[in-house]
């Protein structure tokens, strides 16, 4: 193989989907759990992302973060900073952010419009 | 022989050891100078691609096989969103020819004059080198390699892989890592393989003992068969 000349290679070329306007929104469960996750600092932000795997083919990737380098769409929402990546947008307009507290299997859940079909953890989407 | 169906793609950027270990059947966790033969799966478990992952230089370089190069390219392109990572396909500058039945590399990749030699599971070689450079005259062909398939009961697309099986149903079951957690069509398999239900083993057998019309690879002697477990 010769480095030299896959170098010059141009890479494949990416069909990126258009991006969307998001719209989201917090159910009452989920803003109780991020007033007690964020506390009175509202500079912080909750990044909610989509990452390529799970077995559904995506899956949801939640981050608190001061700031990203990630080109984000930002959402004020109840007083909370909601970043949103551009190249995600169109799989997460629409999304309903909840919180379920149980033993098992709770946390934050997203319940999303644009899933055909999701993995049984609820974790991933397709 | 000379092996004209495999593609070579080329990932680059920090996220693309991650990316791929999302989304293929096998943990992508590189120690010094291995390779990782893994599937790209569709959310029903479906084979989309074989890749065969080494790294050389600092690039994650992946021989490639798969019914629909473009059908791939589209799948993997849709799953980078914001993460770092790019393709480079750099099939049409590289011959890549299959070397079976010789002795085997110690090393599982390894470079001699110009030549990236990359070892499969103990068994057989793919070998790289420049389009620019004259195609090398090997002295195997389709029967030889067909009866050599059968005897080593290696599975292969076109035959016993398609994009209408899952790993499990045609012999690859050593590409799906039971315990890696998490990747696209995993559920699938993990319900499979629990229940033991819908698995298929690869056997090879005398073809006067065998229904031919049921033979995924017909040999010369002997075929290969896909028989339910």
């Amino acid at each position: 193989m010769d480095c030299g000349t896959c170098e010059s290679a141009s890479p494949v070329i990416i069909q990126k989907p258009d991006v969307v306007n998001v719209n989201l929104t917090v159910t009452e469960n989920a803003k109780s759990m991020l007033e007690q996750a964020f506390g009175e600092d509202r500079s912080m932000a909750l990044l909610v992302g989509v990452l390529s795997g799970g077995c559904s083919g995506y899956m949801y990737d939640l981050q608190i973060v001061d700031n990203t380098d990630i080109d984000c769409q930002e959402l004020s929402i109840a007083g909370f900073r909601i970043l949103v990546p551009n190249s995600s947008s169109h799989l997460l307009d629409g999304i309903e952010i909840d919180y379920e507290d149980r033993l098992m299997g709770g946390g934050f859940k997203i319940n999303n419009p644009n899933a055909k079909s999701s993995c049984g953890c609820g974790e991933s989407f397709a | 022989m000379a092996f004209d169906d495999a593609n070579i793609l080329i990932f680059t950027g920090k996220d693309c050891a991650r990316f791929l270990d999302g989304l293929s059947s096998n943990m992508i966790d590189f120690q010094s100078n291995s390779v990782i033969d893994t599937l790209v799966l569709s959310n029903r478990a479906k084979i989309i691609a074989q890749l065969h992952l080494f790294m050389l230089n600092d690039m994650l370089i992946s021989i490639t096989i798969c019914e629909d190069l473009a059908e791939l390219k589209n799948f993997l392109n849709s799953k980078i969103l914001s993460q770092d990572v790019i393709i480079n396909d750099v099939s049409e500058l590289n011959h890549v020819d299959i070397v079976y039945d010789e002795t085997i590399n110690d090393e599982p990749v390894a470079t001699l004059s110009e030549t990236t030699i990359v070892t499969i599971n103990n068994s057989y070689s793919f070998e790289m080198y420049s389009s620019k450079l004259t195609r090398k005259l090997l002295d195997g062909n389709t029967e030889s390699f067909t009866n050599w398939r059968v005897n080593n009961l290696i599975p292969w697309h076109g035959y016993e892989v398609s994009s209408n099986r899952n790993p499990y149903q045609c012999g690859l079951n050593y590409q799906v890592h039971e315990n890696k957690g998490c990747f696209t069509g995993q559920e699938i398999l993990t319900r499979m393989r629990t229940r033991e239900k819908g698995m298929y083993k690869l056997i090879s057998q005398n073809n006067d003992l065998i229904d031919m019309s049921k033979a995924s690879t017909k040999g010369s002697e002997k075929s290969l068969l896909l028989q339910k477990i």
